[in-house]
């Protein structure tokens, strides 16, 4: 972004017009938290950055896929504010990040931040924030999650032995740990859209539409 | 200010972050809808950063037009859920329509249209908003339909629920009518009836259809086994009755209070259990008791205790030694447990953190079945507070903090922790700091001590920004600003907020205040404060109607007069907030048989804006038979200027002119009185009057004092044709004395009055022919009745006119009333509503102050001198026109109080233990053209009852 000195500030307070370029705008609340549309052009750029998508396919349907998300996120923040909730540890982060940057392609790498204009403290950033999602969920869904003897019986039978490549032998029980862990985490995301459900019918979300600019 | 919060200065280097942190401070603030930031970019790469914002609104005056009543535009307005000072959005908006729609509907206005306007000030933020409404036709009862196993037909459940075509449907409609049937359904004792109703609107006959989905259930029988109980007590004990309802809950409580009782009568052992019995279409619910051995608790004995002592204890221990009201007393294993219980919290509170309570109970204690119950407390050490230390107050001093419980050396315990977080916290947040935060830390130290720590947590302050006033019509702001208690910069306080609240309500002249802050959730540092007032109707109407009664009053035609009962009206017109300044203007008027009056007056308080000063003007009219000698009229104009000089004491200094009269004057005083006696007299008086109130209730005071001097001097230089001073002092103290919370109060009173005349003025002597210039006949001092001396009729008492025995009053008072005034007893019916006095007064009315200083020790009047032989003529200045009453006449007798919301009503029976004596006379010759009585003659002594009665509100004194 170009850097500019501020020489006059105003604050405009009601219906006078003006023609500036905007700089940035508000794009939802959420619970009294502003989202602006910054925010939702990083999401855009972290998400096309991690897909290795151009910039340029990005459309007004990406745009409002990034909003929805970070209203996602922020009523996951919300909840993180619980007592019982202990945020990632920095150096876990980093191991992430390491990680992250390692499957992405060391060359690729810095080509990728200047082209989708990001920085390494902006992905760790993502990530961190990917993180703690992901421990809060595990943390409030895990334990409603019970997977049955019978269910995982079914699953090994009617899903995992008619893939297995002829000739590989899989007993039940060697595929079991494996199996659970599928089955808590297929359970996981239905019980995380049901969650979601819920924190949005009890929030108050406003949405400024896009093109709409104050008067 | 708001841009501060932005972080950004000219000058800085603009970047992503700092924008965005920009606009979330900003809209973190709550003071805008939506936000965006733009820039004009010039040549040289400088840039002109603009906020462009939507203002939020927030909720201001709310008000309905055409509302239909009920429910009323209060009810509206309040079921809207529109608070003042909160965010006012679209959603909000929608749910105070909706709102109001249904409460429009519930009230029978189904076809009622409904809209709302709006206004808002950009300067202030605020939105006033108004609901206009049409009602149209209100709702009649339609079509009852009834479903289920209900015993009655559609037509008789209509009846029974008071439901009638044609009849509006109201807001209590359906609920009355279940009420209704739920009661009748339990006289039947269908305790388990399920009543529904579902009301249908039908638009094409404005009515609404009843559909009532009725199970009239099982009949149900409670029933008590193997102890016999009454009925009423059964009734009493188990709470279905009551509650109209039957579920486990209530048959639960019965069983616990059925027990209760139980160990009342000394059953100490007894056991209830319940049960329920099934049979086709009836439930039987069984309390079996088993009443066990009836004992008597003889002693309760506590040991063990040196910090509190018994009297500390006992009063709250439930295992009670049998008393008069508790002759068996009161035990059970339970309640033992809860008393330990609750005399260890209580030593726990002190700081003994070991204490403990050994019990033990004596069965057959100096008897059969007699019980004897010991409690012995062992101690322990008591925990002190050691090293005492408050932290985090960066702001505020702590010298500043108000007493805390918590001090070096004082009992250690949570309980005093936990009001000293309330006391902290409550501090802060009245010092604009609503987000402070508490914690404390106790560290064990040597010698059974614990060092203590707050933290406080400040957190930001907040401040006034501005002071917003809205709703004033016809009040000057000045009127309004001088209560407020808060201003712009102020921090922000509740305390503030509430005083000014009742400040203006104080006034008298608003129906209703609100205070509020304005967007309170919002992070602003400075916010406005809203004050929104109501201005009440200017003219308010009061009417009354009542009855005296008492001895003395009533005949005139008799010196004493008889028991009477005197009819009152009243009519009060007042104007409040006379052209805008607070001032008041009132007609009164009373009309009784006894006495009219009439009194129109202006109230300037505040004068010279001093809140101690007040100002007022009053003319009055009266015309009172109170005396049975004449009527006095009087016509007189005031102007007082009232004084508060302390929280205890009140001065008025007033100047008053009048014009008095006595007519009506009893043809019976002799002839050459009558011309002096009712001529008309006029009086300047300057005057003042103070009072000093240490009571520490008016109503029902229990300790304190009380004294008033009212003062004045009547002379020519203020154009009065009679020179007189007159002072009368009243002191009253009151002395609790007894058990706390049954205290008996001893109160006395003494009043002494005295008018001297000086000029040609004089003092008219009994019997003795009158000067030419005389103190008037009703400016003398009368005494006798309710609120004096209660062994005399109304004015009975004091110098009486030898020909015809009318009082005639005096120039010189002295009574002396005490009264021993005990606590209410528990009585069927009135509870402790009703109390008792024993009262003695004594005093009388004389001629003059030294009549009265040589009659204080005579106790007997000079009875001998009111007699001479019958038939002969009563002459001035000879035999019984002789008759003295300078002595102190002594009543002694018993008042009942009973307390009502007004405070108490008063029924005194006095008896006077020397009761007046007079001599009696008949006219033996009349003066042919006026008809007064020109000759008397004596008949027999005459003496007044000793007996009198009073019925009046408040207490004496």
């Amino acid at each position: 972004m170009l850097r500019i000195f501020i020489a006059a500030f105003v604050l405009l307070v009601s219906t006078a017009a003006h023609s500036g370029e905007v700089l940035d705008r508000m794009a939802a609340t959420v619970n009294g938290h502003a989202l602006l549309q910054s925010d939702v052009d990083d999401e855009l750029r972290y998400e096309f950055f991690a897909a290795k998508r151009p910039l340029s396919e990005a459309s007004s349907e990406d745009q409002k896929a990034a909003l929805n998300r970070l209203v996602d996120q922020e009523l996951l923040r919300e909840q993180m504010h619980s007592k019982d909730f202990q945020p990632v540890a920095d150096d876990e982060i980093a191991k992430a990040f390491e990680t992250y940057k390692a499957d992405y392609g060391a060359t690729a790498w810095t080509a990728a931040l200047t082209s989708y204009d990001e920085t390494d403290a902006d992905i760790r950033s993502h990530i961190e924030t990917e993180l703690n999602q992901l421990r809060l969920i595990d943390l409030r869904l895990r334990p409603t999650i019970q997977i049955d003897a019978q269910s995982i019986r079914d699953y090994y039978q009617q899903q995992l032995l008619p893939k297995l490549p002829p000739g590989q032998h899989l007993s039940l029980q060697e595929a079991t740990p494996t199996i659970r862990e599928l089955l808590i985490q297929q359970k996981m995301n239905e019980a995380l859209e049901s969650w979601l459900e819920t924190l949005h019918s009890q929030a108050k979300i406003q949405h400024f539409i896009a093109g709409d600019q104050v008067k | 200010m708001l841009l501060t919060l932005s972080g950004l200065h000219e000058g800085d280097t603009l970047n992503r972050a700092s924008l965005q942190k920009a606009l979330r401070a900003l809209y973190a603030t709550g003071r805008y809808a939506n936000l965006q930031a733009e820039c004009d970019l010039s040549a040289d790469g400088r840039a002109s950063l603009t906020f462009a914002s939507e203002l939020n609104f927030f909720v201001g005056r709310v008000t309905v037009t055409n509302a239909p009543f009920p429910p009323g535009e209060s009810q509206i307005v309040n079921t809207s859920k529109l608070q003042l000072g909160e965010p006012f959005t679209s959603e909000k908006l929608d749910h105070a329509m909706q709102n109001i729609q249904r409460l429009l509907q519930q009230n029978g206005y189904y076809k009622s249209s409904l809209t709302h306007a709006e206004r808002e000030d950009p300067q202030t933020q605020q939105v006033a908003i108004t609901f206009h409404i049409q009602p149209g036709s209100q709702a009649h009862v339609g079509e009852i339909q009834v479903e289920g196993n209900a015993l009655y037909s559609a037509g008789q459940i209509g009846d029974i629920g008071h439901l009638h075509s044609e009849d509006d449907v109201t807001a209590q409609t359906a609920s009355n009518a279940i009420e209704r049937l739920r009661k009748r359904y339990q006289k039947k004792d269908r305790w388990l009836a399920q009543v529904e109703v579902a009301p249908t609107f039908q638009p094409n006959t404005n009515s609404v259809d009843y559909r009532f989905h009725i199970d009239a259930g099982p009949a149900v029988s409670i029933e008590v086994n193997g102890f016999h109980l009454s009925r009423s007590t059964i009734r009493r004990s188990i709470p279905v009755y009551e509650e109209n309802a039957l579920d486990d809950d209530l048959l639960t409580e019965g069983r616990r209070n059925l027990l209760t009782y139980m160990e009342s009568r000394g059953y100490f052992e007894a056991k209830v259990t319940l049960h329920k019995e099934t049979e086709q279409n009836t439930v039987r619910v069984i309390y079996d008791i088993d009443p066990g051995e009836r004992h008597k608790v003889v002693k309760v004995d506590i040991s063990g205790n040196k910090y509190f002592r018994d009297e500390d204890l006992r009063p709250s221990m439930q295992v009670q030694a049998k008393s008069i009201l508790l002759t068996r007393g009161r035990y059970s294993d339970a309640l033992l447990r809860s008393d330990v219980r609750d005399i260890e919290n209580k030593y726990r509170a002190n700081g003994f953190a070991d204490v403990k309570v050994d019990t033990q109970v004596k069965d057959d204690y100096q008897g059969n079945n007699q019980i004897a119950v010991f409690l012995h407390i062992n101690e322990g050490p008591q925990t002190l507070v050691g090293k005492f230390q408050i932290t985090g107050n960066t702001t505020v001093s702590a010298d500043s903090f108000p007493p805390l419980n918590t001090q070096p050396g004082q009992p250690f315990s949570d309980t005093n922790i936990a009001q000293d977080r309330d006391i902290l916290l409550n501090y802060y947040f009245n010092q604009g700091f609503p987000t402070a935060t508490f914690e404390a830390t106790a560290t064990p130290a040597a010698d059974h001590r614990m060092d203590v720590v707050f933290h406080v947590t400040e957190g930001e302050r907040v401040y006034i920004d501005q002071v917003l006033v809205s709703g004033r019509e016809f009040t000057r702001p000045y009127v309004i600003d001088r209560e407020l208690q808060m201003k712009s910069g102020d921090p922000l306080s509740q305390a503030s907020l509430l005083d000014t609240q009742q400040k203006l309500y104080d006034l008298g002249i608003f129906s209703q205040v609100d205070t509020a802050v304005q967007d309170p959730d919002g992070v602003e540092p400075r916010k406005n404060v809203l004050v929104q007032v109501r201005e009440a109707k200017r003219y308010t109407f009061n009417y009354g109607g009542g009855f005296e009664f008492q001895t003395g009053a009533g005949n005139a035609k008799q010196p004493l007069g008889g028991n009477g009962v005197s009819p009152l009206g009243s009519f009060d017109v007042s104007r409040l907030n006379f052209l805008g300044r607070n001032h008041t203007i009132t007609f009164q008027s009373r009309v009784g048989r006894l006495q009219q009056r009439g009194l129109l007056s202006y109230e300037a308080p505040r004068w010279f804006d001093n809140p101690n000063l007040k100002l007022t003007f009053t003319a009055f009219f009266d015309h009172t038979l109170d005396v049975q000698t004449f009527t006095s009229q009087r016509l007189e104009g005031t102007v007082q200027a009232g004084q508060i000089l302390n929280k205890f004491s009140s001065i008025d200094y007033r100047f008053n002119y009048r014009l008095v009269k006595a007519t009506d004057i009893v043809s019976t005083l002799s002839k050459e009185q009558l011309p002096i006696l009712s001529q008309p007299v006029r009086l300047g008086e300057p005057g003042f009057g103070y009072i000093r109130n240490r009571r520490d209730n008016d109503l029902e005071t229990t300790r304190g004092s009380y004294l008033t001097v009212d003062a004045g001097v009547a002379a020519s230089y203020f154009g009065s044709q009679a020179d007189f001073s007159r002072i009368l002092v009243q002191q009253a103290t009151y002395h609790p004395f007894g058990k706390r919370n049954r205290e008996l109060v001893f109160a006395r009173s003494t009043r002494v009055g005295l008018e001297t005349p000086f000029g040609a003025t004089m003092i008219s002597q009994p019997g003795q022919p009158l000067p030419p210039n005389i103190i008037p006949l009703p400016e003398r001092f009368y005494m006798g009745g309710g609120n004096s001396h209660r062994g005399f009729g109304l004015n009975q008492a004091g110098p009486r006119d030898p020909a015809s025995g009318f009082p005639i009053g005096g120039s010189a008072l002295f009574l002396n009333s005490f009264e021993l005034r005990l606590p209410p007893p528990t009585l069927p019916f009135v509870g402790t509503n009703m109390s008792f006095a024993i009262f003695h007064d004594m005093g009388n009315v004389f001629t003059d102050g030294n009549h009265m200083l040589t009659s204080l020790l005579r106790w007997h009047q000079a009875k001998g001198l009111c007699t001479q032989t019958p038939g002969t003529q009563i002459v001035d200045g000879q035999e019984a026109a002789l008759c003295t009453y300078d002595y102190i006449s002594h009543a002694i007798g018993l008042g009942v109080r009973y307390k009502t919301p007004v405070g108490p009503v008063r029924f005194d029976f006095g008896y006077n233990l020397n009761p007046t004596v007079f001599p009696g006379s008949i006219c033996a010759q009349k003066d042919p053209t006026s008809g007064n009585c020109i000759v008397s003659n004596f008949t027999s002594t005459k003496q007044a009852s000793p007996f009198n009665v009073y019925f009046s509100i408040g207490q004496t004194f």
